[in-house]
């Protein structure tokens, strides 16, 4: 079985009226996650979970709503905001409160990737002075 | 001879002694006010360090003083030459340097603007190694000694914020936005309207009392940008070749004045339109955030979960306004002056 968790050594987030906003310490990527993307991620904030468990937190979910909540899953993977494990202990979900679904967005940023990316260091001099790759 | 510096104490030791050395021998001592601090920079060896690296500070020149910081700042020249122990795969991400940032020390490279900084919590010292000052590029004039400035603030409420912030009637507001955004443009304009101005691209801020302090008194503009502010044109710093941006020095000439620091009121993120008028738009805290918090901690090395902490505590405590930029500076800078008074 797969568990998911978040990746909370390499991300930084917090919480808005509408928005949570995450930041990929590693990449420089931040993402905007809103409606039912926000509560997925605070319940993978307190536990570990499958995502069966985590659709176990929303009413009535239709086939197409359960989609997108394993496509929300495996693009926050894709980007190393989730690690799976493959063992863990679950929580309880006898007294969970179950909200409604609502349409998820999931926005990734990518301009801040080129401040970490900057030009590598290919030689240093004899007294120890680098030299950037001015040709990239 | 790595290995006899591979333990950054004895790197910072020797580091410390070679600094000491050469400020006993010749050296400009400059007092600033940094926040709620006292910095001491020391520039050491050769003199013109003080003008090249000290005037974007001089607007916060202060007397002699205690200090809390000191930074010493040399070319790394002989006879005062330290031996550079880093080899090429100990320059990381945002310049960190591999083996030399710890809980007491930070260590990097600064890519561009080929120096090095250093900095010593436990001795509050931070530590500026350039090779020679032709090599320091003109927008590093602009915002000395920020990573130093940087580290220092993890100690303190204070964060340096990649924005800028203008003032009226002792109300100031942020202005956040990437290169291009028009961040500098509208600090320009509000210069020209005659409100009061904290910095451009760079200021200090302090995330839980909601205040804003100057740091460096310059602005940059795009070279094809100056003709919509030809006013400007005599405050311009001479520009040489494949410069892309203008020095704009905002201690002299302009109709606004630089002042220290003053109280937040709000946080603007502007756009730039084709509309005559400006106009202004009250939006969710969150678009704020976004605007100003990555590019914050990515120009700046270290700290990143410390500086998107404080971010978020200053953008959650301020409105978030978008602002239709005009296409007249004067009228942006006037609409802006008018705005901030009702704050």
């Amino acid at each position: 079985m797969r568990f998911i968790t978040l990746n909370s050594e390499k991300i930084v987030s917090d919480k808005f009226d509408m928005e949570t906003i995450v930041v990929n310490l590693f990449t420089g990527s931040y993402y905007s996650l809103k409606g039912s993307a926000i509560h997925i991620f605070n319940c993978l904030e307190f536990s570990s979970h499958t995502t069966s468990t985590l659709k176990n937190y929303f009413v009535d979910l239709t086939e197409e709503q359960a989609l997108q909540i394993d496509s929300l899953i495996e693009q926050m993977l894709s980007e190393n905001l989730l690690l799976e494990q493959t063992q863990s202990p679950l929580i309880g979900q006898e007294n969970i409160e179950k909200v409604n679904y609502q349409e998820i967005s999931f926005e990734v940023f990518n301009d801040m990737q080129e401040l970490i990316l900057l030009d590598p260091i290919h030689e240093v001099d004899a007294k120890g002075w680098p030299h950037e790759n001015k040709e990239g | 001879m790595r290995e006899e510096v591979l333990v950054p104490i004895n790197f910072f030791e020797q580091l410390n002694q070679v600094a000491t050395q050469i400020s006993e021998v010749s050296s400009i001592n400059q007092y600033f006010s940094i926040g709620s601090e006292t910095a001491k920079v020391i520039f050491a060896g050769d003199p013109s360090l003080e003008n090249c690296l000290g005037s974007a500070l001089s607007h916060l020149q202060l007397p002699p003083k205690k200090e809390d910081l000191t930074i010493y700042c040399w070319s790394n020249q002989a006879p005062f030459h330290i031996n550079l122990p880093f080899l090429k795969e100990d320059y990381q991400e945002q310049g960190l340097l591999k083996g030399f940032n710890n809980d007491r020390f930070y260590a990097a490279f600064q890519h561009g603007a080929a120096s090095f900084v250093f900095y010593d919590r436990q001795r509050s010292i931070g530590y500026y190694l350039i090779n020679t000052p032709e090599q320091i590029p003109y927008w590093e004039q602009s915002f000395p000694f920020k990573n130093i400035f940087h580290w220092r603030s993890e100690v303190s409420s204070l964060q340096l914020l990649h924005a800028a912030s203008v003032a009226a009637n002792a109300k100031a507001v942020l202005i956040s936005g990437n290169s291009g955004s028009g961040k500098s443009s509208t600090t320009l304009s509000c210069a020209l309207a005659g409100m009061d101005i904290l910095g451009d691209d760079y200021v200090l801020a302090d995330s839980e009392k909601l205040r804003a302090y100057s740091l460096y008194g310059y602005a940059k503009i795009n070279l094809d940008n100056r003709k919509r502010f030809p006013s400007i044109n005599s405050f311009v710093a001479p520009v040489s070749k494949n410069q892309e941006k203008a020095l704009v020095s905002l201690n002299t000439g302009l109709k606004g004045k630089l002042i220290s620091n003053s109280p937040l009121k709000a946080h603007l993120v502007p756009v730039i339109t084709n509309s005559t008028v400006t106009t202004f738009e009250l939006i969710g805290k969150e678009h704020g955030m976004r605007n100003l918090t990555p590019s914050t901690m990515f120009q700046l090395p270290g700290l990143q979960k410390e500086t998107f902490q404080k971010c978020s505590l200053l953008t959650k405590g301020l409105p978030t306004y978008k602002v239709h930029l005009g296409s007249d500076p004067l009228e942006v800078g006037q609409a802006i002056a008018a705005f901030v008074t009702t704050l």
